[in-house]
């Protein structure tokens, strides 16, 4: 049954990929010297303003179509204009009027065509788009379309819903510099476009990138001075294998899991009380630190619960679910909550595997992609089988039903992993997915409204991804299996490209939530889908596929940007270098707290409360009490966790966490923005956590080192994971210098600025000395360099 | 053939061009070379007007044939057509007495030549009265025009839609030039339709012959207008057809008919903008990006008043260091920009010679700058001056007058310049248009005294603290008790900061003479010299109410009235014993617990308390028992620190029971329910 | 309880601020003009606007209005909970005729209930217990409890047909603030902070200051996120001016060192950074070391911004006495007039405790006794500063509150539940026609009978006031161009001049 389509797409797919090879090298002939040439920039590169000769429908036509026509001519059946859907072939060769007399596309024929007519025309009552939807064509795309419909308007299948196909793997002229495929793959793209791979990083650069991007932490002094004195061929590997083995790695990869899960300690909406979700962190930390594949990973958290003689671990893993917002507003309609916590597993699910905006096709069919209106609410169908209320009964410290409660038995036994001694409870109440006996019907929502129930519909899945196998069971179990099915187009793409993302900053597809016709082109296709089908093949090992990320020469590249290169390829997608990456809200406190030694390194339990300005919570709070409605600081140990373990209030998140673009996690969020702001200056200037850390540093530093250079080269080297230069050095010097005479001019109180924060460093110590180089380790911890890794 | 014939009518417009221009230029080429008598002006002269004559007969062929295809004003076109023949031969002969001279002949020339320049001009005027309409040439332009400022007043028929048809439809359709019997000059011609029946009614399912015609495809023969005039704009088809659906109602106003989002955008576009700015607009140039992105390129300083808008917005505010030279940068576009800030910068008499540049000025801000009356003068020169800011300046009277010249100025806002009233009621009744900004003086002259604030670091302290009374204006006595009884005007004044050195209940009132006594403010000030190193609950505080545990009891933090604040525990239903352990043994001679009571959200004080010592922890000895009085019906939120003096004891441990009402009192509108206890702090002395 | 020690804090800022002035710029100073110049704007291929780089902060994505603006700021004065319409605005005598009668069904019609009267079985009706009396050129009724707004009424245009789509507060709020019920969208400010950047470069273009009621304090609660970014730069979100020590997160310099030492560390800073940019060649380092010179000049002018003690007394006078309080709705509304006094583009307060299911009439009479005053002074103080012209002040809620009882009906007491059908705001200044009242409700005051207005109105009206055209302004995200009206909104034409 399935074996026909798919063959298909395979054909199609080929065809795209040879065109795509034949036209490269033709198009770069024209435009080596004007920019850079990707698939994706290829199509919508229009500052070079030429037009290949050769149109390709996925690169060139679909961009267009999808984004200014398929509004009213897309797959959204109920929106469509004049009886005219450009989503497909047969839709759009189709004879439109009363008459049936004319054409959008009669391939080939360009006059014929009325969409050319329609474009160029400037009778605003024909013009298309239309002026009052605000959409344009340029010149360009106009010419595009033209050329496209004279070429015989070919229409492709959406790429990333034909499943991947083991590509070959390229050769290059340059043969020494490729580790391995991956570098095949980039380097003759780079060739094609005339230029070189950049050179290979400083070993120090190396060590902190890999450190970082693999544990989160930077390399202590130590690490550095041994890896660089190591001149073994296998040393890099052999620092690959054993950070993939740390405890960090798995806390690392969790805290992007968060994100993915929009896991939080609270439950979101007003009143936003406290949860207790943690021991399904736990759980998260345990299945990176056990390597659990992703596949059986994905699979408990989606219907561990439904699973044969599911275990405690297994039904704990279903938490996943149940992450999303709840609300205890005490007017509120509990159905129409309840729909919508079904429908937030639904988008995750959508967005977290698929790469697909699955919220789009909750009130109409998707105006861009093939997903229907009924597809989403059988796929909805799926989760809306568990006995849940829309509003819990009860305030503060009630758990929504349904939920597993831990105790001292099930942490004796499969759940050892839970940090249950480090609660104040006994027992935790954690929510979980528990199927009910009796199926609850699922129906289309007319508009997507809890109240507007139309049709009845059953679990299934879009048919254009894949359709769901008979045998498959009808529930989340199967819907797990399907999403691992051999011929699932996305998965696979969609998880490689988000270990390429951890890796290089931007994904191969940088729309990494998004796949769909709106989403961005693959800049490698052919590397993306070599990555899927590996990962498949190695049985979904996110160690390994990490580490053969790391190991490719593309990863090991310097960062280093000419102005050529900046001009030519700003946004660096053509991989030509390392990106330069600001490290993430959590690593930026707690690279500081490990440089400092303060790092508490405990493993799991439940969130702590670092410091944070006062008055926060308290200024929105109301009339629902609870632990929620007053900040309460942790103290001693619990202030220097790791942030991973940062109470998450969601309606008043972390300022300094969020000041530094950590998801707010309302939602699902697979990729978080990259900004700068003077917000961050603040932060990095004056939280106490920073300048804590800087007089334990400055501490550190006396204690190790004689000399004031010695010292200002330890702290600049724990910081940057590399010695300053003589310049450097000399800027820093006479800095500490300055302050150093500022503390006997009174321009510094040492006594009160050493104060800041609850670390007490004994006394011994000179105040006017610890006070300047704590200022200068402050200035260093400000170094963009710090907070970036190279 | 016939068709042929009358395409070849159709070369008229084309051809009657040629005789006019050529025999005008043969005319002026007579006079110019009369004076000489050369061979080759001559047959210049005879070239020309060989020319013209050919042309002028072409041209009467031509119209001719076009005048039999019909739809003209018959007395127009006969007199036309016959001024024409007329002309023709005329030009003919002209040429014929030029290129074979004769005696008497030479002496008609110049008089015929003066003839057939007077039918050049007639018949050109008749030609032009059938194409164009008879008034064409003496119709005012201005006169003609409708002006819309507000569409939704606007008459649909006579602003809206006759104008279309005058500009597109009536040029063939007019009483002179009646083409297919149709005059589309007057709702009764409108009415009456042409030849092939009526315009405006339609037959079910089908166009209005009107928008029939005008939708057919250019290509075919009846289409409207005729291929090669100009067409309609899809907006004026739109227009029509709304008129038209609305039964062509020709008294309606736009305001009042249905329309769509669509109809409403164009009716919106027919607006013409009749301000200020708009006629300065047409008169300046568009700026330049790149002008633009010069001045502003330490921040934004110049913006444009719109997307395609030539008129720009300067906005110096706040500079404190403003230079001639900022203006001067300004000085190429100084006529594009309308509105100028200068509020709050150190704008002054010698920079503000520069304003003259900015003549097109409608809006101008000086508020709090140093300009003085000098500088009024340059204003008054700004002739389009509509609003002008000047408060918090040194402007006086004199200044004033100045302003008398600006005969567009809308709004003046003078507040807290130095011109007095008398001269702005003065200005005011002369200048009925312009909007003197001022808000009334008494309106909000308070009209009660409010009760003092009571400002202090903390409201515990160990040793002792310092108080400060204030008020929000002046004029206020400040009176003040520290014993608990009532302040009033014979209690202590207030003029230096209160130190307090035991635990006190300050209580303060305003008083300003005339005035009735303000509400009396009560804060207690609790000395702790006694800190407890730890504190146990007996049993937990409610969940929602728990504020910082036991810990809460003790971080001498006073909780508000907002009692989810954190500074709070909350017991529903349930009475609490707390015990505290002391850092060493101290003489404990009272303890106080704050608590809260608010009935209506179930809150009430407690019904009693029991404190007990004791050295180990283990041994407590019951050392008071109090019991309190049930409240009495009321609503009032309160707070009250309740003291139990004890006899002096020296102990280790303290413990105090808190007793709830555990319910709610009869007279509560839910009697019976579980009532709250909430308790912020207990203090030890 | 006793008010913080202000007079002190004062003069600490005064200190601080004679530290500073434009020469103490450093090295970034520079880098920022020339980074300014270059590349600010960028539209995707159809000139609409997608990308937002790090420097857009100053200037918005639009390159110039879509028309001309009326406003340049707004003052959007958020009263959180649902205010009753009913005490304050809309005078329905006839709900005191007919008190304790039962709602009619004719009239609820199945609209929707919450949670919390759904199972009550009658609607007793339910008029005000405070009186109406009527003001202003057109005797416009407004409720005796609003004794300062009444004063000013010829200056308002009070629209009483507000209705919205939600029943609580959370979806409520959001939706008036991001044009979505469910949260994750930017909120208003953010969206003009995008698409108008900011003209003072040394504040925020949207700043929030919270106030909290006296009228039940411990009301509903509010979310961060009702200033959040959304999906757009960070560089957008609301900043907090607080009543604290730190009136912006993060703010304040640590103790023990001085401005000087602090301007020495950043010229420190930005020469290495510099330094390392040189080796680099990452333009974002450029970035970073303007955004820490913005950072610097934050410092100087927000406590500046906060700093009223140079307010004179006629100034309090027309506040009231709350005004002197940091943290109050009176205090609040003063930051505010001076915020618009530097161009702050959007300067959203949220005053809390509106929310009045039971005990209604003297709970209102303290929330109105709360902002009466200060809400007519700060319109009143704009006006004679010539700033009324050109801002938009707003007052209102989420929703309304219902016409019948909830809970027990009593002689002095009654509550009122939410009412998303009809509910009334009032809007002053720049292109608002002044003293007209628009929409009507019917006798019951609990439909409208003339001249609805949808949330996404009143925002589309409000960004037209700004001379943006609501469908124009969009955001691509996740494949969808977003915008804060939605797919709705019309513009209300009926209330501009």
């Amino acid at each position: 049954m399935l074996a026909k389509p798919i063959s298909n797409y395979f054909n199609h797919s080929l065809n795209g990929l040879y065109t795509l090879l034949v036209f490269i090298p033709v198009w770069i002939s024209f435009s080596c010297n004007s920019g850079v040439q990707t698939s994706e920039t290829a199509a919508n590169n229009e500052m070079n303003g030429r037009v290949p000769d050769k149109i390709d429908f996925t690169f060139h036509v679909k961009p267009i179509l999808s984004d200014r026509c398929f509004k009213c001519h897309g797959p959204d059946k109920n929106a469509i204009e004049g009886g005219l859907s450009l989503n497909t072939a047969e839709d759009a060769y189709m004879a439109l009027g009363k008459k049936k007399d004319h054409y959008a596309i009669v391939p080939g024929d360009v006059e014929k065509s009325e969409l050319v007519n329609r474009i160029y025309t400037t009778d605003e009552s024909l013009m298309m788009p239309p002026p009052e939807s605000n959409l344009t064509l340029t010149k360009y795309e106009k010419e595009i379309l033209k050329k496209w419909i004279d070429q015989g308007a070919e229409y492709k299948e959406h790429w990333a819903f034909i499943a991947p196909k083991k590509p070959i793997v390229p050769k290059t002229i340059n043969a020494n510099w490729a580790q391995n495929e991956i570098d095949q793959f980039v380097l003759a793209q780079l060739e094609q476009n005339g230029l070189q791979p950049s050179e290979k990083a400083t070993k120090e650069k190396l060590l902190r990138r890999v450190f970082f991007d693999l544990t989160g932490l930077p390399p202590s002094v130590e690490q550095i001075n041994n890896f660089i004195n190591n001149d073994s061929p296998t040393a890099y590997e052999e620092t690959i294998d054993s950070l993939l083995n740390t405890m960090d790695y798995a806390e690392h990869m969790s805290a992007e899991w968060m994100d993915i899960a929009r896991y939080a300690d609270t439950h979101g909406y007003q009143d936003d009380f406290e949860r207790i979700m943690w021991p399904w962190r736990d759980w998260v930390i345990h299945a990176f630190k056990q390597n659990m594949p992703y596949d059986q990973f994905v699979t408990y958290q989606l219907a561990g619960d439904l699973m044969p003689n599911a275990n405690a671990e297994q039904i704990l893993a279903t938490g996943f679910n149940r992450n999303h917002k709840i609300t205890f507003e005490g007017g509120v309609i509990p159905e129409e909550y309840r729909i919508e916590y079904v429908e937030d597993r639904t988008v995750t699910f959508g967005t977290a595997f698929l790469g697909l905006t699955f919220e789009c096709a909750r009130c109409h069919d998707h105006k861009y992609d093939p997903i229907s209106q009924k597809n989403h609410f059988e796929l909805f169908s799926f989760f809306n089988n568990i006995d849940e209320l829309g509003l819990t009964p009860g305030g503060a410290g009630k758990i929504p039903k349904p939920y597993m409660t831990i105790t001292e038995k099930e942490k004796n036994g499969v759940l050892s992993f839970v940090q249950l001694q480090k609660s104040a409870m006994k027992e935790v109440p954690v929510m979980i997915m528990n199927e009910m006996e009796e199926i609850r019907p699922s129906y289309i929502l007319n508009r997507g409204v809890y109240d507007q129930p139309t049709t009845q519909v059953y679990p299934n899945t879009p048919e254009s991804i894949l359709p769901f196998p008979e045998e498959y069971p009808k529930n989340r179990l199967g819907l797990a299996k399907w999403l691992f099915h051999e011929d699932n187009p996305l998965t696979a793409r969609v998880t490689v490209n988000r270990f390429w993302q951890r890796m290089f900053g931007t994904g191969l597809v940088a729309s990494s939530f998004d796949f769909g016709n709106q989403g961005s082109l693959p800049t490698h296709p052919e590397l993306l889908d070599f990555l899927a089908i590996k990962l498949k093949e190695e049985g979904w090992d996110s160690r390994k596929i990490l580490k053969y990320m790391a190991l490719s020469a593309t990863y090991q590249q310097s960062t280093k940007i000419s102005k050529e290169l900046q001009e030519l390829d700003p946004e660096n997608r053509l991989l030509a270098r390392a990106p330069r990456l600001r490290l993430t809200a959590e690593l930026i406190r707690d690279q500081a707290l490990k440089i400092s030694g303060l790092l508490n390194t405990e493993v799991g339990g439940p969130s702590v409360k670092p410091y944070q300005p006062a008055g926060i919570w308290e200024a929105t709070t109301g009339g629902g009490g609870g632990s929620t409605a007053t900040y309460i600081t942790s103290t001693g140990k619990d202030l220097y966790r790791k942030s991973l373990y940062t109470f998450w209030k969601r309606t008043v998140p972390p300022p300094s966490m969020m000041t530094f673009d950590a998801a707010s996690r309302d939602l699902c969020t697979v990729k978080r923005q990259e900004t700068n702001t003077p917000l961050q200056a603040l932060v990095l200037l004056n939280d106490p956590q920073i300048i804590e850390a800087s007089r334990l540093i400055a501490k550190n530093a006396i204690d190790r080192n004689k000399e004031i250079n010695d010292q200002i080269k330890y702290i600049f080297k724990l910081a940057t994971s590399r010695s300053p230069d003589e310049e450097e050095l000399s800027m820093l010097n006479n800095y500490y210098n300055s302050m150093l005479q500022k503390v006997d001019e009174e321009g510094i109180d040492p006594k009160d600025y050493l104060s800041i924060g609850d670390y007490e460093i004994d006394s011994s110590y000179s105040k006017n000395q610890l006070a300047a180089l704590a200022l200068t380790a402050h200035t260093i911890l400000n170094l963009d360099e710090t907070i970036t890794r190279g | 053939m016939i068709l042929q014939i009358i395409s070849l009518g159709r070369l008229h417009p084309l051809l009657v061009h040629l005789p006019i221009g050529i025999l005008v230029l043969a005319f002026l080429m007579e006079l110019y070379f009369r004076k000489k008598d050369s061979e080759t002006e001559n047959n210049i002269i005879i070239f020309t007007l060989a020319i013209a004559a050919l042309s002028s007969v072409l041209s009467v062929a031509s119209g001719w044939l076009l005048g039999e295809n019909g739809g003209y004003d018959e007395t127009l076109l006969f007199r036309h057509r016959w001024m024409a023949v007329g002309l023709a031969i005329g030009s003919v002969l002209l040429y014929f007495i030029k290129k074979y001279p004769k005696t008497w002949s030479k002496n008609m020339y110049l008089p015929l030549f003066i003839c057939v320049m007077a039918l050049l001009g007639l018949t050109g005027h008749y030609g032009g009265s059938m194409t164009h309409g008879e008034d064409y040439l003496y119709k005012n332009e201005k006169a003609k025009k409708v002006v819309i400022t507000d569409v939704d007043n606007a008459l649909v028929f006579n602003d809206i839609i006759m104008p279309i048809l005058d500009d597109k439809c009536v040029s063939c359709h007019n009483p002179n030039k009646v083409k297919g019997g149709l005059i589309m000059t007057s709702k009764e011609q409108l009415l009456l339709g042409g030849e092939s029946g009526s315009l405006l009614v339609a037959k079910k399912g089908e166009d209005p012959r009107l928008i029939h015609h005008i939708k057919l495809p250019m290509e075919d023969d009846d289409h409207m207008p005729p291929k090669g005039k100009v067409q309609l704009t899809n907006q004026e088809i739109q227009l029509l057809e709304w008129w038209i659906g609305h039964e062509n109602c020709f008294d309606c106003v736009a305001g009042t008919l249905d329309k769509t989002e669509k109809i409403n955008t164009i009716l919106n576009s027919l607006e013409e903008d009749t301000t200020t700015r708009a006629l300065i607009a047409k008169k300046v140039a568009m700026v330049p990006e790149d002008w633009l992105a010069a001045i502003n390129i330490n921040g934004p300083m110049v913006t444009k008043l719109a997307e395609n808008n030539p008129l720009l917005i300067a906005n110096l505010s706040g500079n404190k260091s403003l230079e001639k030279k900022d203006l001067k940068a300004l000085k190429e576009y100084a006529e594009n920009i309308v509105e100028l800030n200068l509020g709050n910068s150190n704008f002054n008499d010698t920079i503000s010679s520069y304003l003259n540049s900015f003549k097109n000025l409608t809006k101008l801000q000086l508020q709090n700058t140093k300009i003085t009356d000098k500088s009024m003068e340059v204003i008054g020169d700004l002739e389009h001056l509509e609003s002008l800011n000047i408060y918090g300046t040194d402007i006086t009277d004199l200044g004033l007058e100045k302003l008398t010249a600006l005969k567009g100025l809308k709004t003046l806002y003078p507040w807290n310049s130095m011109i007095t009233k008398e001269a702005l009621d003065s200005f005011s009744s002369k200048h009925i248009n312009v909007n003197v900004v001022s808000i009334s003086e008494d309106l909000f002259t308070p009209s009660s005294l409010d009760a003092p604030s009571i400002i202090a670091d903390t409201d515990f302290f160990k040793d002792s603290i310092e108080v400060t009374l204030d008020y929000f204006f002046k004029g206020v006595d400040l009176y003040y008790t520290l014993d608990g009884s009532e302040p009033d005007t014979t209690s202590t004044r207030y003029n230096a900061p209160i130190v307090l050195t035991a635990s006190t209940l300050l209580k303060a009132v305003s008083h300003k003479p005339g005035w009735e006594l303000s509400p009396v403010k009560t804060v207690s000030f609790k000395k702790s010299n006694i800190l407890p190193n730890s504190i146990t609950l007996s049993n937990k505080p409610n969940e929602k109410y728990k504020g910082n545990g036991g810990n809460t009891l003790i971080d001498l933090k006073r909780g508000s009235s907002n009692f989810v604040d954190g500074n709070w525990i909350g017991y529903e239903g349930s009475s609490f014993a707390a015990t505290l352990k002391l850092q060493k043994e101290e003489l404990i001679s009272t303890v106080s617990v704050g608590a809260f009571s608010s009935p209506e959200k179930w809150i009430f004080y407690p019904k009693g308390f029991k404190v007990w010592v004791s050295q180990d922890g283990q041994n407590f000895k019951l050392v008071h028992t109090e019991n309190l009085p049930t409240e009495k019906p009321n609503s009032d939120t309160k707070f009250q620190f309740f003291d139990l003096n004890i006899p002096p004891t020296k102990s280790t441990y303290v413990k105090v029971e808190v007793i709830s009402q555990l319910k709610n009192p009869s007279w509560h509108p839910n009697p019976g329910g579980k009532s709250w206890l909430f308790v912020d702090e207990i203090v030890l002395n | 309880m006793s008010e913080k020690k202000i007079i002190e804090e004062r003069s600490l800022i005064l200190n601080r601020r004679s530290f500073l002035g434009k020469t103490a710029l450093g090295v970034g100073g520079v880098a920022l003009a020339s980074l300014l110049g270059a590349n600010l704007f960028r539209k995707d291929e159809n000139g609409l606007l997608t990308k937002d780089d790090s420097l857009e902060g100053v200037k918005g994505i639009l390159n110039s209005l879509h028309h001309p603006a009326k406003v340049k700021r707004v003052i959007y004065l958020f009263q959180s909970g649902g205010p009753s319409q009913l005490e304050l605005f809309d005078y329905k005598p006839l709900l005191n005729k007919r008190r304790g009668e039962d709602l009619p069904e004719s009239i609820r019609n199945g609209q929707r209930l919450t949670g919390m009267t759904a199972g009550q079985d009658k609607f007793p009706l339910v008029g005000s217990l405070h009186n109406f009396s009527q003001h202003g050129k057109n005797g416009t009724y407004i409720s005796d409890i609003l004794p300062y707004t009444a004063k000013m009424v010829d200056e308002l245009c009070i629209i009483k047909s507000m209705y919205t789509e939600a029943i609580n507060h959370d979806p409520a709020v959001t939706f008036f603030q991001t044009g979505s019920q469910q949260p994750g969208r930017p909120s208003i400010g953010s969206w003009l902070s995008y698409g108008l950047g900011s003209e003072n470069e040394n504040l925020p273009a949207f700043t929030v200051l919270l106030s909290r009621g006296t009228g039940r304090p411990n009301g509903q609660p509010l979310y961060t996120r009702l200033w959040g970014n959304g999906f757009l730069h960070s560089l957008h979100q609301g900043v907090q001016f607080r009543a604290a020590k730190d009136p912006v997160l993060y703010l304040n310099d640590p103790k023990g060192i001085t401005k000087e030492v602090k301007r020495e560390m950043l010229d420190n800073l930005a020469a290495l950074n510099d330094k390392h940019y040189q080796d680099s060649g990452d333009p974002e380092i450029k970035s970073r070391i303007a955004q820490y010179e913005m950072a610097y000049r934050m410092q100087t002018s927000v406590p500046n911004v906060m700093d009223t003690a140079n307010e004179p007394d006629y100034i309090y006078e027309m506040y009231g006495p709350e005004a002197k309080i940091p943290g109050t709705y009176a205090a609040n509304c003063l930051l505010a007039r001076r915020l618009a006094e530097q161009d702050v583009r959007f300067i959203q307060l949220y005053h809390m405790g509106w929310d009045q299911h039971d005990n209604l009439p003297g709970a209102i009479a303290k929330q109105a006794k709360d902002v009466d005053q200060a809400s007519a002074a700060l319109v009143a103080d704009l006006k004679q500063r010539g700033l009324l012209e050109d801002t938009l002040v707003i007052w209102g809620g989420e929703f309304g509150r219902t016409n019948y009882s909830q809970g027990l009906l009593t002689d002095t007491n009654y509550g009122r539940d939410h009412h998303p059908r009809s509910f009334t705001i009032w809007m002053a200044g720049g292109g608002i026609k002044p003293g007209i009242v628009y929409g009507e409700t019917d006798d019951f005051g609990y439909n409208i009978v003339k001249d609805p207005v949808h949330v996404h109105d009143f925002q589309a009206t409000m960004l037209h006031l700004l001379g943006i055209d609501h469908e124009k302004l969009t955001y691509k995200y996740q494949g969808r161009r977003f915008r804060l009206t939605d797919v709705e909104g019309h513009i209300v034409k009926d209330i501009l001049t």
